[in-house]
């Protein structure tokens, strides 16, 4: 069943439905492919039976577009825009000036929470014919170009006032976790297990050697140097015999090289000066 | 494996990206187990059985075999003889390459004795008056000599040449190919000569018509392929006759046939150097020929001369050649190789160039006197001749190599100098082999054997490469180049010059005559301001023998280049002696008029010329063509017209359009980027002295490319709001507004400060960011404190800050915060730090760019023209909508490299060659073989280097497709980690070669009516797409390459608007527009635009968007189910281009006018 063919209602392609839309009535369409969102690790974000799992949603439409596209199939609690599919909901894009975990403008999915489960179904049952169109002369929804270049840039102004609360109220209990964890580490300090182990911390009188990779090359480099300094070296005869091989090998090794270092120059026609 | 599978790719060449990108991984590999089974099978037998998994220990076994004697000698001549064990390999290949091949040699004999028979059996013909020369017309050959004026008297009757010999480098076997011919001494018989023939060019007449009877001769004959004429060595008065002779196999043999006097014929010392065989009366054709008035007739004729004696002393030359290299193929070989240097820096060929001959020659002089020794190898005959060229000095102490003190008419050494600029005498102690040399060339010599010696000593990878693998051509080696293009005003500034001696001496050749003296002349002129200056050498040409000879009127032009002292090549001043000084008489001769008394600063009155007054470096840079032209038109009378300099068309392409009304000027950018940097350093200052501030601020470097001298357009104070609309509410701000047209681009300009240090920063990327934040406010609200009218912006990641007009974004930097991002706990719980994109991304921010910045800028300081040359390869990489594809660091730093290490040049002395060299580098150098290696700050080592080269051989494929390595970034590839890909680096390389094609060959031929602009104008037809913008909506359109009469351009507001508001800042739609395509479409297609002004994106489609794919979830961006595939099993999808084209004009709403299908690849 993949042709899709004019007469169809609802095409679906390995179990999804395939909607098209456009971004206004007289553009070439996208295809949208839809599925009821049902996977093994369930996420309260994601309510099973009331969330749509949306393929392929073009890069101009945003959070507003999605809803403004599905609400006529049932009113919409939550959408999430990703940039792939993920099993659980991302944490919230941050605050107004310190964003973090940015969806690129590329292709995305859409993970669409309805207040009702039938409006699912009702989405899943979209004709292929009668395509979606995102912005129809009487309303623009989504802002591209210029304006929104403009908009972004008018935006990006701060307000000194409303960063500086933000950033006292984050360091704030940034603080208060920082002493909650050490507080916790303190208590610790000392007291053992179900099995007697006693785990040993950064806080409390007996901190031990910090377990860092700088600190182990350290150790060992140490001990490399005292195990030389051990060895003794052109004290027998055979070791003499040794060296003046290696120094002979070393020549060869090196005239080895160079030879294969011409011929690959003479590959590259290195010497046809002229 | 991988890079071949990512490639972005130009379809169009999508075949040979293939070949390329395999040969990228290097399967090198291959040839050397090839090379390893060969050398196995010399060795025992019972080693053969082991097979391949045992090959590690066998060549283990190899090495530790005990040596031969033989073996060993080799191994340690290597070090001894030779420079190096790879030095001696290159040398011996570069010696098997330009070396005949032996069947190649014997063929070439066999020819020679075929020629030589029938030369030797040529029929006599009839005697005939000279001036008689009915008997050729019948064969339509003609005289290959000027026969200006007449001869009237003497006879030439042809007989067969008494003798035939080979001579020259085919006999001594010191040719090199390629062209190599073979030169053939023919000996005219005594009969044919008379006792008066040394007079008045007589004797070289029928040297030319004895050619011309051989030519005859030949024309017929069946062993003869073809003929031709030309100079010797480009001197006029001597042709040649070029015999191509059929060879036995296809290719035929080319011979040089010269004619040679026989011995005895005349007295050398009728030829001594200040004799004088050409008379005035007759040259001039005065009439009063039979009544010549001695006395006033003789003036000494040296060319004409030594013209003559050459062709008496061709044998004893040979004998000379040959007895030095009896036996000893170091001598020969050493020979070879200082032919090959001569030869790739175009010395060895025209007129007055210092042939191989004079090499040789030279060679053997120091064989005489005992500064070679015949056992030495070639690389120490090539070094030590090279040394003795460098260190001697031929003009106080001219080499001689007549032993033979008891002749008394030999002219003395003071005689020989007399009459000409270098002298080279040779074993008959009447001829000077330098006789045509001028002092110009010898100095070029002198110099580049200086250069050689150095690259020798010193610690540049790769010497045998600059020495002899790397061709010097004229237009890249010297700064400036130019013209004279009339050669009718050549002709009219002898009587000026008063060379009608040396005109007659030179047979009539003007050009000839007068290129010395104008050397001098410039010589002079220019001082220190130049280290040489020298004619372009030009290969003679070559003619049919049914053709007339060529005179001088058929030199199109003569080009000069000159090589900059920089330190003084710019000053605007020529400071002559103090007025009453008895030299201020010859320095007002010198300059003329334009010379004026001059007080100075140190109240010395002296004589000056002042060239000009502007202080623009691109201005500055002129002074020397204003010297040359003023210099030129006073003593030779040849008008500036036609003088032209050629190294500051590309000036335009750096220069800003100003509008009416404006009376600032702007040069090449230069003074913009200096206004900049004192700007900063003002901050700077400003900011350390702040108070009440948390910590402290430490340090402050700007990181721009505008701070490495490398911003191909720099900022301007700001430039103003005239179409911009203030936002009400905040009143003191400027914003774009999407129906007006764009504002004027205003960059940023990066500034790193750091703190002081301090403990108490937390270990969390997060938490440092908020008191980054809070720092800007503090920092915002410490500058207010001091100046309130400071106009400052804060953002969460930054601060803007309005100084001078420029507008500076402040960032601090905290090493703590690179060592966070590498930190993370092992699953034993050690902390382990391993790099991370986000560390790597926070390394170059924080140290690697600042610390290059700071390099870079010290090369500004030392190289003024660095600036120039390194904006010049920006714009042309970004003409070619290419500069988004390359980091624009890597772009700097190999230009820097042509500064660091210019060898086999200098540094370049202006921003045209520097960006020829950029172009010749990127055309040649081989990146998958080699890292580019940049001694910054000379901080390698010899040891650092090949340590860097075998790191380099042994994970090549793990390292970026370009290496550059600085001291700072030794192989960890900083800026070329990701871009470019094999692709686009493969287009560079292309575009570079064709650049440099037609760039050198407009210096070269067409410097009159070339557009320079040609080869910063994209071609359009290798994209899938082209996108068309509004140019409105462009805020740099004003820097394309063409601009359009009606673009508006910049005007500076009075200093008042822009103290009180902020611009609108790095605010370019085109940039948003294409941050979202590649975001969008990155994996589907590449976007190509020239950030400055250009109005068109070019689209590539990568491969992976034609192809189809089946469905995958996370593989479905911007497909539609593929309906040709009607298998309801496996459903295709293929890419859904028509909604993705239409996507690129919805994403750029209000930007795209519209949107091309190019046609050559639909």
């Amino acid at each position: 069943m993949a042709a899709p063919d004019q007469t169809h209602g609802a095409v679906t392609v390995q179990g999804f439905t395939v909607v098209p839309l456009k971004f206004s009535a007289d553009k070439p369409a996208h295809c949208l492919y839809l599925k009821a969102h049902s996977v093994r690790e369930k996420d309260s974000a994601y309510p099973q039976y009331r969330t749509l799992f949306v393929l392929n949603v073009p890069p101009y439409c945003n959070e507003d577009c999605v809803k403004q596209l599905f609400t006529p199939c049932g009113k919409i609690a939550q959408v999430y825009l990703h940039d792939k599919p993920t099993l659980t909901a991302l944490p919230s894009t941050g605050s107004r000036y310190f964003p973090i975990n940015i969806t690129t403008p590329g292709f995305k999915v859409a993970y669409i929470v309805f207040k009702n489960a039938s409006a699912v179904k009702q989405a899943c049952k979209l004709s292929y014919d009668s395509p979606l169109v995102l912005n129809t002369p009487e309303k623009i929804v989504s802002s591209t170009g210029l304006h929104k270049w403009c908009q972004q840039y008018s935006k990006r102004r701060v307000d000194i006032k409303e960063l500086q609360t933000e950033i006292e109220d984050y360091m704030a209990k940034f603080d208060a976790k920082q002493e909650e964890e050490k507080q916790r580490l303190k208590d610790q300090e000392g007291v053992a297990d179900e099995e007697g182990w006693v785990t040993v911390t950064r806080v409390g009188k007996n901190k031990g050697t910090p377990r860092t990779e700088a600190r182990k090359k350290h150790l060992t480099k140490r001990e490399m140097k005292r195990r030389k300094e051990k060895e003794l070296l052109n004290f027998y005869a055979f070791q003499f015999k040794e060296t003046k091989k290696d120094q002979i090998a070393a020549l060869r090794k090196k005239f080895e090289e160079d030879k294969q270092k011409i011929s690959v120059m003479k590959a590259a026609r290195k010497f046809k000066p002229y | 494996m991988k890079r071949t599978h990512e490639t972005d790719d130009f379809q169009s060449d999508a075949s040979d990206d293939e070949v390329v990108s395999d040969d990228f991984e290097g399967d090198d590999d291959e040839d050397v187990e090839d090379d390893g089974d060969e050398d196995e099978d010399d060795d025992s037998e019972d080693e053969a059985q082991d097979g391949p998994p045992a090959k590690a220990a066998k060549l283990d076994k190899k090495l530790y075999k005990p040596p031969t004697a033989n073996e060993l000698n080799t191994l340690k001549e290597a070090e001894s003889l030779f420079q190096s064990n790879l030095f001696k390999l290159q040398i011996t290949e570069l010696l098997t390459e330009v070396t005949l091949r032996e069947k190649r040699h014997r063929q070439m004999e066999t020819a020679v004795e075929k020629l030589k028979e029938v030369l030797m059996s040529l029929p006599s013909g009839s005697k005939f008056e000279i001036s008689d020369q009915k008997w050729l017309k019948k064969s339509k050959v003609k005289v290959p000599i000027k026969q200006v004026p007449k001869i009237t008297k003497g006879h030439f009757n042809f007989l067969a040449p008494c003798s035939v010999k080979c001579v020259g480098s085919f006999a001594l076997g010191t040719c090199i190919k390629p062209s190599v011919h073979v030169d053939v001494l023919a000996e005219m018989p005594k009969e044919c000569l008379q006792a008066k023939d040394f007079l008045n060019q007589r004797y070289l007449r029928k040297r030319a018509l004895y050619l011309a009877a051989i030519a005859t001769h030949l024309q017929t004959n069946q062993l003869i392929q073809d003929l031709k004429y030309s100079y010797h060595h480009g001197n006029h008065l001597k042709p040649i006759l070029i015999i191509h002779v059929k060879g036995d196999s296809g290719k035929p043999v080319q011979v040089h046939l010269h004619i040679s006097l026989p011995s005895g014929a005349f007295k050398p010392s009728r030829f001594s150097i200040s004799q004088s065989n050409v008379r005035k009366a007759w040259f001039q054709q005065t009439e009063q020929e039979e009544a010549e008035t001695e006395g006033s007739d003789l003036a000494a004729t040296p060319v004409y001369n030594t013209t003559v004696l050459q062709d008496m002393m061709y044998e004893t030359h040979t004998e000379c050649l040959q007895h030095a290299q009896d036996d000893t193929l170091g001598v020969r070989e050493g020979i070879m190789l200082l032919k090959v240097w001569l030869r790739q820096r175009e010395l060895d060929k025209g007129y007055g160039c210092f042939s191989g001959f004079i090499m040789a020659m030279y060679v053997a002089h120091l064989l005489d006197c005992r500064k070679l020794h015949r056992m030495m190898s070639s690389y120490q005959v090539m070094r030590n001749t090279l040394v003795s060229l460098a260190t001697t000095d031929w003009v106080t102490s001219p080499p001689s190599m007549c032993r033979d003190e008891s002749d008394p008419q030999r002219p003395s050494l003071p005689t020989f100098q007399e009459h000409s600029d270098i002298v080279f005498v040779d074993p008959s102690g009447y001829l000077n082999l330098c006789c045509n040399l001028t002092h110009a060339v010898y100095r070029r010599v002198r110099h580049e054997a200086d250069l050689a010696i150095k690259c020798l000593e010193g610690t540049e990878v790769n010497t045998f490469e600059t020495l002899l693998l790397k061709p010097v051509p004229f237009v890249r080696k010297f700064d400036v180049c130019f013209h004279i293009s009339e050669m009718e005003d050549v002709r009219k500034s002898v009587p000026k010059l008063q060379l009608e001696d040396s005109l007659m001496d030179h047979g009539g050749h003007y050009v000839h005559t007068c290129v010395p003296t104008l050397l001098n002349l410039m010589e002079k002129a220019l001082g220190n301001r130049i280290h040489l200056v020298q004619p372009q050498l030009n290969a003679c040409p070559e003619w049919g023998i049914t053709e007339k000879a060529p005179g001088p009127e058929s030199v199109g032009s003569l080009m000069f280049g000159l090589l900059l002292n920089p330190e003084t090549a710019n000053s605007i001043i020529n400071k002559g002696p103090p007025a009453q000084a008895a030299e201020a008489r010859e320095f007002r001769e010198l300059w003329g008029e334009k010379s004026e008394l001059r007080r100075f600063q140190d109240s010395s009155i002296n004589e000056a010329v002042v060239w000009m007054t502007s202080s623009l470096i691109s201005k500055r840079r002129q002074v020397c063509f204003k010297v040359i032209k003023h210099i030129l038109n006073r003593h030779a009378d040849i008008p500036s017209c036609n003088v032209h300099f050629l190294s500051h068309h590309l000036d335009s392409l750096l220069h800003l359009p100003k509008p009416k009304g404006d009376n600032s000027v702007y040069g090449t950018g230069e003074e913009e980027h200096m206004a900049i940097v004192q700007s900063i350093d003002q901050l700077s200052k400003l900011l350390h002295r702040l108070d009440g501030l948390p910590l402290s601020v430490k340090s402050v470097q700007g990181v721009s490319p505008v701070f490495r001298f490398a911003e191909v357009f720099p900022a301007m104070p700001a430039i103003p709001a005239n179409i911009q609309t203030t936002n009400a509410s905040t009143g003191s701000e400027f914003l774009p507004y999407p129906d007006k047209p764009a504002p004027f681009y205003v960059p940023t300009m990066t500034v790193m400060c750091k703190l002081e240090g301090s403990g108490k920063w937390p270990d969390d990327l997060e938490a440092i960011r908020r008191l980054k934040a809070a720092f800007f406010i503090q920092l915002s609200q410490a500058l207010k404190r001091k100046d309130p009218s400071f106009f400052v912006k804060v953002a969460p990641a930054h601060l803007d800050v309005l100084k001078d007009g420029y507008v500076f974004r402040l960032k601090i930097g905290n090493m703590r915060e690179i060592t966070l991002a590498k930190m993370y706990t092992s699953p034993e719980g050690t902390m382990q730090s391993h790099d991370t994109e986000e560390s790597r991304k926070l390394q170059i921010e924080y140290s690697a760019r600042p610390k290059l910045t700071s390099a870079l800028h010290g090369i500004q300081q030392q190289y003024n023209t660095f600036s120039g040359a390194v904006r010049l390869v920006k714009r042309w990489i970004a003409s070619h909508m290419m500069l988004d594809y390359i980091a624009e660091e890597a772009i700097e730093l190999v230009v820097a490299h042509c500064y660091i290490s210019p060898a086999p040049y200098t540094a370049p002395g202006s921003p045209m060659v520097g960006f020829l060299r950029f172009l010749s580098i990127m055309s040649t150098f081989d990146w998958k073989t080699q890292p580019l290696i940049i001694n910054l700050n000379n901080e390698f080592s010899k040891d650092d280097i090949s340590d860097i080269q075998k790191k380099f051989t042994e994970d090549r494929s793990s390292l970026p497709l370009m290496c550059i390595c600085t001291p700072q970034d030794r192989l960890v590839g900083h800026w070329t980690r990701e871009r470019p890909t094999v692709p686009i680096l493969q287009r560079l390389v292309l575009l570079a070669q064709q650049s440099l094609q037609v760039l050198q060959q407009q210096l070269q031929d067409d410097y009159i009516n070339a557009d320079f602009k040609t080869i910063f104008r994209p071609p359009l037809d290798v994209f899938d797409l082209v996108i068309y913008l509004k140019t409105k909506h462009l805020p740099r359109q004003h820097q394309a390459v063409d601009i359009a009469m009606a673009t508006k351009l910049p005007t500076r507001e009075s200093e008042n608007t822009w103290k009180r508001l902020m611009p609108v800042v790095d605010y370019d739609p085109v940039q948003f527009y294409l941050e979202e395509l590649r975001a969008a479409f990155g994996d589907l297609a590449l976007f190509f635009h020239d950030k400055y002004g250009g109005a068109t994106i070019g689209v590539v489609w990568k491969p992976r968007a034609k192809e189809t794919r089946p469905f995958k979830v996370l593989d479905v961006g911007g497909c539609i189910v593929d309906s040709s595939t009607s298998n309801s099993d496996d459903v295709l999808l293929k890419v859904n281009m028509d909604a993705i084209i239409a996507d690129f004009e919805v994403l750029g709403k209000g930007l795209v006018t519209h949107i091309k299908k190019m046609k050559s690849k639909m």
